[in-house]
């Protein structure tokens, strides 16, 4: 068990490193996207009818396109979203348009949260033959074997259930705070792993679909997801029902709650319909109550509701997905996240202070291997992250592929804190090099991202308080508190690496007057 | 408001519940009071510290019902029992008040005979 945990941790663990952060941070996607999407940074939601806005928008960017999709304005996401698959390009466009006054938004062209940082933790963004999916599969199931098989090791699991020794060497301090953030959030890591595995159940687990349904996609999906399909007549239709008054029809059919979203089918087809999908903000559990309604009479065509064992996959993906509308849960997952990194980090810390001085002694290349990878995939990952902030900031709105830049500069900075991690000359006594430049490089970079953002947009750490753009705020703060955090560990790391040097030194010089 | 004092009780509640199982252990309870040799008096704190991190769910299904209390138990209980693991690593004495309030007869006449001498 020992060797399966260590062995698996030092070989997946950079993997699971980038899912857990990328994870923590799709905790605030939307407050992200509302500091990397400014236009979007409105301040209040209004009550401009789908009618005379939303409409009118689909009808001027997209009237030949096969959907008109509209997230409806949130707390957290303050204007219509809007999204469509483009004919010309074949690709998903996502705008905004201003619940106040009906205005289409600029469109800033970057993924940022909801676009990047979300589906990276699911899918790496490698999308050839899904291998992004199976390779998360494989380090979330990675993940339930680390857990499980920690459990298991970890002997003192009661006796050393408050110990946390940081006065004690690096390798005992660092698998000390590996077993606390191990055992204490052993719960929510292991509610993670295993329902990522179960959202994805479809990918995992194609028998699901193949056994029962014989492959058949379109049955499935009406079946467990209750999605409802009639082809286009192909002919022109008429004047179409308020969109309005079809959400207000939904919410009496349902007898409660609130729609979140609206789907018009077919748009301007004599066989138009819309589908209307009731709000989870208020509970857990991701229900799939929807109604739709023809385009033209406005006839209910078919409502669904999950069934019993799709609605415990729905809450369990609902425990995994973090949209309800909870600002504790959702600072509590975001801290269970970082946690998880903590978790992740100080396992490979451990492995590597416990090795660093026999491999060294006997010429071995593992710890250098591993610590570079250990350090370009936590702070190298920092850094990245830092730099799409910043590439979102200094590239300008209006250039094409704006929202590919960001996420090149995403990779190139990724990529760069590898080398750097692998180059970095690593000595016994000023061990640690790479991860001391690199925390200094994480401090730097959060300060400029909070600077840029204050020079480009106005907005800054104080006065988006007195203008009510908390998100704003919120990101800024956790920006600076990473760099705080790095600068704070550097510094720790750097009389660390000193002292040791000193240490050595004051050896050396003894032994030599002494003859030895 | 309301709300955020049942927070504020059910974190203080597994904070305590917490501390109070970690006295159940000679090495922590030693390092709080200063004493060597201290009776751990393991059964009444066990009962202590389990009554307490029970309150803390209980709160917190009263703040959030089920679905949302529950999670937020099991969240909160895992921030306070990481917080005492913190608390006995750099500030051992702030658990000093809560030993000395779970402290029976004989653990409080050792504290004074100890602080005496």
């Amino acid at each position: 068990m020992n060797l399966l945990h260590t062995w698996a941790g030092v070989i997946l663990g950079s993997v699971l490193f980038a899912m857990f952060w990328m994870g923590t941070l799709s905790v605030f996607d939307r407050e992200i996207d509302r500091w990397m999407l400014p236009a979007t940074r409105l301040s209040a939601t209004g009550n401009v009818s789908l009618d005379t806005s939303v409409k009118p928008a689909f009808e001027k960017v997209a009237p030949n396109a096969e959907t008109w999709n509209i997230v409806l304005p949130t707390e957290r996401v303050p204007a219509y979203r809007i999204s469509y698959k483009d004919p010309a390009t074949d690709k998903f466009v996502t705008r905004y348009v201003n619940p106040n006054t009906g205005e289409l938004l600029p469109d800033e062209g970057s993924y940022a949260g909801t676009g990047f940082i979300f589906p990276f933790h699911f899918n790496l963004h490698l999308k050839w033959y899904d291998i992004g999916y199976w390779l998360v599969g494989l380090a979330g199931m990675t993940m339930l074997v680390l857990l499980v098989s920690g459990v298991i090791i970890h002997r003192r699991i009661f006796v050393d259930f408050f110990t946390f020794r940081p006065q004690k060497t690096l390798p005992r301090s660092s698998l000390d705070l590996h077993n606390i953030t191990g055992v204490y959030l052993l719960p929510f890591h292991f509610t993670m792993a295993l329902s990522g595995l179960i959202i994805f159940f479809g990918i995992y687990f194609p028998v699901s679909i193949t056994a029962p349904f014989g492959g058949e996609r379109a049955a499935f999906n009406k079946e467990v997801y209750g999605q409802y399909k009639r082809d286009a007549a192909n002919k022109a239709g008429g004047e179409m029902v308020s969109l309005n008054a079809l959400a207000a029809r939904a919410v009496a059919e349902w007898g409660k709650g609130k729609p979140y979203f609206i789907r018009v089918w077919h748009p301007g087809d004599a066989n138009a319909y819309v589908e209307v999908r009731r709000s989870y903000a208020q509970d857990v559990t991701m229900n799939l109550d929807q109604v739709y309604f023809d385009a033209y009479t406005g006839e209910t065509l078919y409502r669904h509701e999950a069934a019993p064992v799709v609605t415990v996959q729905r809450f369990i993906s609902g425990l995994h997905f973090v949209q309800f509308d909870n600002w504790t849960l959702r600072f509590m997952y975001f801290f269970a996240g970082l946690g998880g990194c903590v978790l992740i980090a100080t396992g490979f810390l451990y492995w590597l202070e416990s090795r660093r001085k026999k491999h060294i002694r006997e010429k071995l290349r593992g710890v250098r291997v591993v610590e570079a990878l250990t350090v370009g995939s936590t702070t190298g990952i920092i850094i990245a992250t830092l730099g799409f902030f910043i590439a979102n900031r200094l590239i300008p709105v209006g250039i094409a592929t704006r929202g590919e830049w960001e996420m090149l500069v995403f990779y190139l900075v990724w990529l760069l804190t590898f080398v750097h991690a692998f180059l970095r000359p690593t000595r016994q006594t000023n061990r640690r090099g790479a991860f001391i430049e690199q925390a200094w490089t994480i401090a730097a970079f959060a300060v400029a991202a909070v600077g840029l953002n204050w020079a480009t947009t106005g907005d800054n750490f104080i006065n988006a308080v007195a203008t009510n753009k908390w998100e704003i705020y919120g990101t800024d703060a956790m920006l600076l508190g990473w760099a705080i955090v790095a600068a704070w560990s550097a510094v720790k790391m750097q009389r660390t690496a000193t002292s040791k040097t000193a240490e050595a030194f004051q050896t050396s010089v003894i032994q030599e007057a002494s003859g030895v | 408001m309301f709300d955020i004092l049942l927070l504020i009780l059910a974190a203080a509640s597994g904070y305590a519940g917490f501390a109070v199982l970690a006295l159940t252990q000679k090495q922590h309870l030693e390092k709080v009071t200063g004493v060597r040799r201290s009776n751990p008096q393991t059964l009444w704190r066990r009962i202590a510290g389990s009554i307490l991190l029970i309150l803390c769910l209980v709160v917190t299904l009263v703040r959030d019902g089920a679905a949302f209390g529950s999670l937020l138990a099991v969240f909160l209980l895992a921030a306070t029992g990481i917080a005492v693991a913190f608390t006995l690593a750099w500030q051992p004495a702030a658990l000093r008040r809560i030993s000395l309030l779970t402290a029976t007869g004989s653990e409080k006449t050792a504290k004074k005979t100890n602080e005496n001498f």
